[in-house]
């Protein structure tokens, strides 16, 4: 391994401190009223609806018509459309003594939509028309802050041109004009449908009937999503709906809406999810009381190579945290859970078994034979093969789990749209934990040994847990 | 205090706790039914779930039996058809654990199987690693029941680190959990404490039971 000065050692060392505390605290400012995030902290952390509360939506497989739906079928078309929108963030399932179906979405949603939106969304009943004019005039600022259409619920555009019966699919496509990049949605009609739309957008018809050079516009259930002037002859079966509103996600949360069935069912109720409500200062409380007796046993009892364990579990702490907080502002992190926080746990302890095993090694070759710090790596390669295959072992668990119990294309490709999100949190947080071991249980706390034993005070074996004057 | 320990003779009581657990959660499950969430009952959790699981076990006991062979050859397989085997019950008793000590069988449920899956096998791997490094230090090519013994001591006296600092994080959140009225969490800390210890233990003791045989 090559070796640092010792200055550029010192101050890689300050850089993991400093990184740390700032992957913690977050550094944020205020620029007029707006508060401008560089880097999130543990503030910044999303919880999921078990932590953090979230909102609940009801439906009543009976309908006000006492028609009854039968409630696995509603369940499945909800969990077909997060699937295909690659939503993870959300609870669902039929309550035993009711019948009914409940969709709770986490408070923290890991997307544009806010929870009440995406909850409506995905429990709307998926009612797709394409209707005649357009009825809303301005623009408004939604939960998330992005620009959606005031009148939502407006029925002026009453006059159906094609419903359900017409509309086949939907595709969500990216265009490019003069380099700017247009989100779109391209509503597909079958053969009786495309042969309307042609006659409609035929420019050389003369008929009351004809659109051409008129406003379309596409609704979901009640609620307006764009609408399009038809300025040419529309042959092919398909309308291509953008707007400014448009992103990647919204498109393809519209496209798998349209793709999947409708439910004829909608919310009956809405309400606050309970969740635990655990206080901060109980994790923080946890975390610190974990730390001290950590940070006094690893110090104590190994000295240089407890100092220097500490710093590789810091370094632990601080990367997988910037990576469940997202850190950067504009990255998303993961929305966490119990069970994800039980991953973090454990990954932390992962590492700070690999730190204490390589240190426990290294006192206790000290103190049975002559202290020499030159062998450091001796003792770190007989302990490289046992705390990499650990790395492995987990990593190979957690990959399987990341894997089969998300979104992923073949995992639902092979078993359908199950998945689990609980398991899912639980793997990614394992998965990236143990990968960011790699670095802070078995090469950190090598290197920084490797070039703090040339400083004066590490020459003795007391700083590496031996006996005093040995 | 490890000094005492002969894991050879923990291999029946080992498996009177696992089939006591098992019975007594099994009976508990059959009399007052599981205390889940709505999401976690037997009609929410459909075929796919199952087959998907099903599938999920296969290759993680595929891939971790292919690890073990890539690292220690024909030992490796039994390593890994051990670790298997181990890993199976042990998932089995930390479910019916938390079926015993009343808490949700919900997600963290998942978590506290995984956990003492992830046990098991870091015991499986620190007993191989220890073996081999065993037989070389001794320069032997084959394993003797009192050299097993010997290293399965010697893999608990490693293993005893991760155990107590899990066990020491878990007491303090269930104090707190319970300070802040968080009972629902609190109920999932015995069922986590003894399963990762049992994982531990019985996973060496039918080691030692396995050479002895």
């Amino acid at each position: 391994m090559k070796m640092l000065g010792k200055i550029l050692s010192v101050m890689f060392v300050l850089l993991i401190l400093i990184f740390s505390i700032l992957s913690v605290s977050g550094y944020s400012y205020y620029f007029g009223d707006n508060k401008v995030t560089v880097f999130k902290g543990i503030k910044d952390l999303k919880l999921s609806e078990d932590l953090g509360g979230g909102v609940k939506f009801t439906l009543d497989p009976v309908t006000a018509d006492e028609i009854y739906f039968d409630a696995p079928i509603v369940v499945d078309i909800i969990k077909e459309r997060a699937a295909a929108a690659g939503i993870n963030d959300y609870r669902l399932y039929v309550q035993d003594s009711t019948g009914n179906v409940e969709l709770v979405v986490p408070n923290d949603t890991n997307s544009e939509f806010g929870a009440f939106e995406l909850a409506s969304f995905l429990s709307c009943i998926g009612d797709v028309t394409i209707r005649e004019g357009n009825s809303f005039q301005q623009y408004a600022v939604d939960t998330k802050g992005n620009s959606v259409f005031t009148d939502f619920y407006d029925t002026e555009s009453e006059t159906v041109i094609f419903d359900r019966n017409y509309i086949t699919g939907a595709k969500n496509i990216t265009r490019k004009v003069d380099g700017v990049t247009y989100h779109c949605l391209d509503i597909e009609l079958n053969l009786e449908g495309a042969a309307f739309l042609s006659q409609f957008t035929d420019p050389t018809a003369n008929s009351d009937a004809s659109y051409y050079n008129s406003t379309v516009s596409f609704w979901l259930d009640d609620r307006m999503i764009s609408y399009v002037t038809l300025s040419e002859h529309l042959t092919e079966g398909i309308i291509t709906f953008t707007d400014e509103s448009f992103t990647a996600e919204k498109t393809k949360l519209y496209a798998a809406i349209i793709n999947a069935d409708a439910m004829l069912l909608q919310p009956t109720h809405i309400q606050d999810a309970e969740y635990y409500q655990i206080p901060l200062i109980m994790i923080t409380l946890i975390a610190g009381i974990v730390l001290v007796a950590l940070a006094f046993v690893l110090i104590y009892r190994y000295k240089l190579c407890g100092g220097i364990a500490l710093v590789s579990i810091f370094f632990q702490f601080a990367m997988l945290l910037a990576f469940c907080t997202g850190f950067f502002a504009k990255a998303g992190g993961i929305v966490m859970d119990t069970s994800a926080v039980c991953a973090f746990a454990f990954t932390l302890m992962l590492t700070i078994f690999s730190n204490v095993y390589v240190t426990e090694k290294i006192k206790k070759d000290f103190t049975q034979h002559k202290f020499a710090p030159a062998t450091i790596h001796e003792q770190f390669k007989s302990c490289r093969a046992l705390i990499f295959g650990i790395n492995v072992i987990v990593l190979l668990v957690a990959f399987v789990g990341f894997f089969m119990f998300g979104t992923s294309g073949l995992a639902i490709t092979l078993f359908g749209d199950s998945a689990i999100s609980s398991i899912h949190k639980f793997s990614t947080v394992l998965l990236i934990g143990t990968a960011l071991n790699f670095i802070s249980g078995y090469i950190l706390p090598e290197f920084f040994l490797l070039n703090f034993r040339n400083f004066k005070f590490a020459q003795k074996a007391e700083m590496f847990g031996g006996k005093k004057n040995d | 205090m490890t000094k005492k320990i002969d894991f050879t003779k923990l291999f029946f009581p080992s498996l009177v706790f696992s089939g006591a657990v098992f019975v007594l959660g099994l009976l508990m499950l059959l009399i007052f039914g599981g205390k889940t969430y709505a999401e976690f009952t037997l009609n929410n959790l459909c075929w796919g779930y199952l087959v998907k699981t099903g599938f999920s076990l296969a290759f993680v006991f595929i891939l971790t039996t292919l690890y073990f062979v890539v690292c220690y050859k024909k030992k490796g397989l039994w390593f890994g058809i051990f670790g298997v085997a181990a890993a199976s019950v042990n998932a089995v008793v930390s479910f019916f654990l938390c079926v015993v000590f009343r808490a949700n069988l919900g997600e963290l449920t998942f978590a506290v199987i995984l956990l003492s899956v992830l046990f098991t096998y870091i015991t499986t791997l620190v007993f191989s690693f220890t073996v081999t490094e065993g037989l070389k230090e001794k320069k032997k090519k084959k394993t003797t029941l009192l050299l097993v013994e010997k290293m399965c001591l010697k893999s608990f006296r490693t293993m005893l680190l991760p155990l107590v600092l899990t066990i020491f994080a878990i007491i303090i959140s269930f104090v707190l959990a319970l300070i802040f009225g968080v009972s629902d969490l609190a109920l999932y800390a015995f069922p986590v404490i003894f399963s990762i210890v049992s994982s531990v233990v019985t996973t060496l003791a039918y080691i030692c039971r396995f050479y002895k045989s």
